[in-house]
């Protein structure tokens, strides 16, 4: 009873805030609405519904089943067709299947920052977790975990390392006593021969401030923690153990906005920090960006001998003004395969500053030891273009070798967001750049593996709730994958 | 003229008809939209997007149909899809650069008194359907008819999708907002019974 009286009252209370809202002016749409009506006239209106079929409208019905039939060809004779994996489905090209792997509904969970595991069989992101939404995460649900079940095509999850686990103090700068709250720093985990290397931060607080899920200062420590696949964990390297070894500025560490760790071999990791600097006044700013190889130099898995090696890079790299975009900024590894060596380079993501905003990826080395990527060979441009959206989208690199018989069949890139937001494409050794998927709503992760996998974690066009983990599966050479039903547009509505 | 004429017309190309059609329904439509995304820029995008696509696919529009929750389906569906992507480019980016949403932002599409703010605050701390269907029910006057048409869902779901979204916000005032609860919760009745 007092259950219905309150919702009564409760209903109420809401017609009578309804009735006392203010709106802002309606603006006027007519004008806008009709040029855009008069621009695109051949579209409107569209076809009368129902509408009794005249001879015109035969021959139009024929043209198009000839057209789709010629398009049914063409996917049959290794012609690029796009397929579409439903009404408001992702579209993809027919050298490709689609299979959708999983679908995060749970508004509790989040999970972001995607490796890919050794031989592709499994996925590693960090999951933030929150009793009510992610957005609202607790730090001691804070975990890496693993997707496995990749192959079969059923994927299961597991958390591998909870964040809140990370509390012995060997894993951390001597001096900052106990931790308290410990979070990911928002880098993929590197996973290499069962190696899980991560970047973590402490902070002395216990708690979150309310509706933050970060502490409000920074914190007392970050460090790279190796996980060997026993479970053991060991500390490899801290950011303070950078600046008392005199290869970062000791103010460098409150002023780090970008952080990246890969692996390109068992014993060798390149590490990147970008610092965002004030200079003069006003909002003039500069990035700074550093590099380092650290290595393990007995390739025993045991960290605590490990060498770093700062990489001086080209001026233009090193310091880049009016840091006004952009999130193209990270580090990829290669992976060797195939007896080919990748573990001396790695490749860094740079644009060029707005208004130009071209993106390029080159690959860096320090081949002669000296300490840096400026000789010959030492800093090879693998890609330029400018990508179509000026906006915030990401913009996520992978490598993708494929690797069938041993040999190296295919080395190529893959990209999203450049030539539209909401695309994937590959980048070809000869730097042609070519769609193979459409119609993401939003792409976060994207990472490939040795058999030619491409694996999507994007918000789907169905306007599902929450990401979506998609397969884009190489279809053999002599198949094509089979046209399904012919997409509909985004933009349709009223169905 | 009547709105099923309008329709007809606005089908063969009518501007006039057209013009009419938007000037009947585009407080109403930037309305919903204003509630859905509260930013007075995203709305008026979304607005517009949806007069373009409801007039581009009018073919597809049965005119003895009422063109309202059809029109307002659409605005529905646009504003979700704009607010749905600024979500995810600021929650990706306040992960990357920490930087928070602004509640100000949040709230400056719609003016409402001074006594209702807390219960709006409340009410914008609901997910998106349930503030979908209580700002359709509550806010713009929409029968319980029209609401099952624009979201496309049975009648009843309608009264269990209201009644969930009531608990929801009840719950969240007993938790969150307990300054209103006397004035949104507890009626005449029940200070009556407690007495």
């Amino acid at each position: 009873m007092r259950q219905n009286g309150g919702v009564e009252r409760l209903e109420a209370a809401l017609v009578e805030m309804g009735q006392g809202m203010t709106y802002p002016a309606t603006p006027d749409f007519e004008p806008a609405v009709l040029a855009t009506l008069e621009r695109t006239r051949g579209r409107w209106p569209s076809l009368p519904y129902p509408r009794v079929p005249t001879p015109r409208l035969i021959l139009i019905i024929v043209v198009a089943l000839a057209l789709m039939a010629a398009v049914a060809a063409g996917a049959y004779v290794g012609v690029q067709t796009w397929l579409s994996a439903g009404p408001r489905g992702v579209q993809f090209t027919n050298d490709f299947e689609l299979v959708e792997l999983f679908r995060d509904d749970d508004p509790r969970t989040h999970y972001q920052e995607l490796a890919i595991g050794p031989e592709g069989k499994e996925i590693y992101a960090i999951r933030f977790f929150g009793q009510e939404e992610a957005e609202l995460s607790d730090p001691q649900e804070t975990a890496i975990v693993r997707m496995s079940g990749l192959r079969e095509e059923r994927v299961q999850i597991e958390p591998v390392v909870n964040f809140s686990d990370l509390k012995d103090p060997a894993l951390w700068d001597p001096d900052i006593g106990l931790p308290g709250i410990i979070l990911p720093e928002l880098v993929p985990p590197a996973v290499i021969n069962g190696d899980l290397f991560l970047m973590a931060s402490a902070w002395t607080d216990t708690h979150l401030p309310e509706g933050d899920f970060r502490p409000e200062g920074p914190p007392t420590g970050s460090s790279i923690i190796v996980r060997h696949p026993d479970g053991m964990l060991q500390k490899v390297l801290t950011v303070l153990e950078l600046v008392d070894a005199g290869l970062l500025d000791t103010a460098a560490p409150d002023r780090i906005f970008n952080r990246a760790v890969v692996a390109s071999a068992p014993d060798h990791l390149w590490l990147q920090f970008i610092t965002l600097e004030d200079v003069g006044p006003g909002f003039q700013k500069i990035i700074r960006r550093f590099i380092y190889e650290v290595e393990d130099p007995n390739g025993d898995g045991d960290w605590s001998d490990r060498t770093v090696t700062p990489l001086s890079l080209p001026d233009f790299v090193a310091e880049q003004g009016r840091p006004d975009c952009c999130p193209f900024m990270g580090l990829v590894a290669e992976p060797s395969l195939a007896g080919e060596d990748r573990s001396r380079s790695v490749l860094l993501l740079m644009s060029t500053p707005f208004p130009e905003r071209e993106h390029r990826i080159y690959r860096v080395s320090d081949l002669n030891n000296d300490g840096d990527a400026l000789d010959g060979g030492e800093f090879e441009l693998l890609f330029s273009g400018v990508p179509a959206s000026q906006d915030i989208d990401a913009l996520v690199v992978a490598r993708r070798i494929v690797v069938r018989e041993g040999k190296v069949v295919l080395r190529e890139l893959v990209i999203s967001a450049l030539t539209t937001s909401t695309r994937v494409s590959r980048i070809t050794e000869t730097g042609e750049v070519i769609d193979i998927a459409r119609a993401f709503e939003f792409i976060l992760d994207m990472v490939a593996d040795s058999q030619g996998n491409i694996y999507v974690w994007a918000f789907p066009p169905d306007g599902g709730p929450g990401p979506v983990l998609y397969k884009l599966k190489p279809v053999p050479e002599g198949a094509s994958a089979e046209p399904e039903v012919p997409s509909q547009s985004d933009e349709r509505v009223g169905q | 003229m009547t709105e099923q004429e309008l329709i007809r017309r606005a089908k063969a190309g009518d501007r006039a008809a057209v013009a009419e059609l938007i000037g009947t329904h585009a407080t109403q439509a930037h309305r919903l939209a204003l509630q859905i995304v509260r930013n007075q820029a995203d709305a008026e995008d979304a607005t517009q997007t949806a007069f373009i696509k409801a007039f581009t696919n009018l073919g597809r529009f049965e005119e003895r149909r009422p063109f309202a929750p059809w029109l307002f389906r659409i605005v529905a569906r646009e504003a979700l899809k704009v607010l749905r992507a600024e979500r995810t480019r600021l929650a990706f980016w306040q992960r990357q650069a920490r930087v928070t949403e602004s509640e100000e932002a949040v709230e400056s599409a719609v003016v409402v008194k001074v006594e209702h703010q807390e219960l709006w605050r409340a009410v914008n701390r609901l997910k998106d359907d349930d503030r979908l269907v209580l700002t359709l029910s509550y806010f713009m006057g929409v029968s319980e008819a029209e609401v099952a048409e624009i979201l496309r869902i049975r009648r009843g779901t309608v009264k269990s999708r209201k009644h969930n979204a009531l608990a929801r916000l009840r719950a969240l005032v007993e938790r969150e907002f307990p300054e209103l609860q006397h004035a949104v919760l507890e009626g005449p009745e029940s200070e009556r019974a407690a007495q």
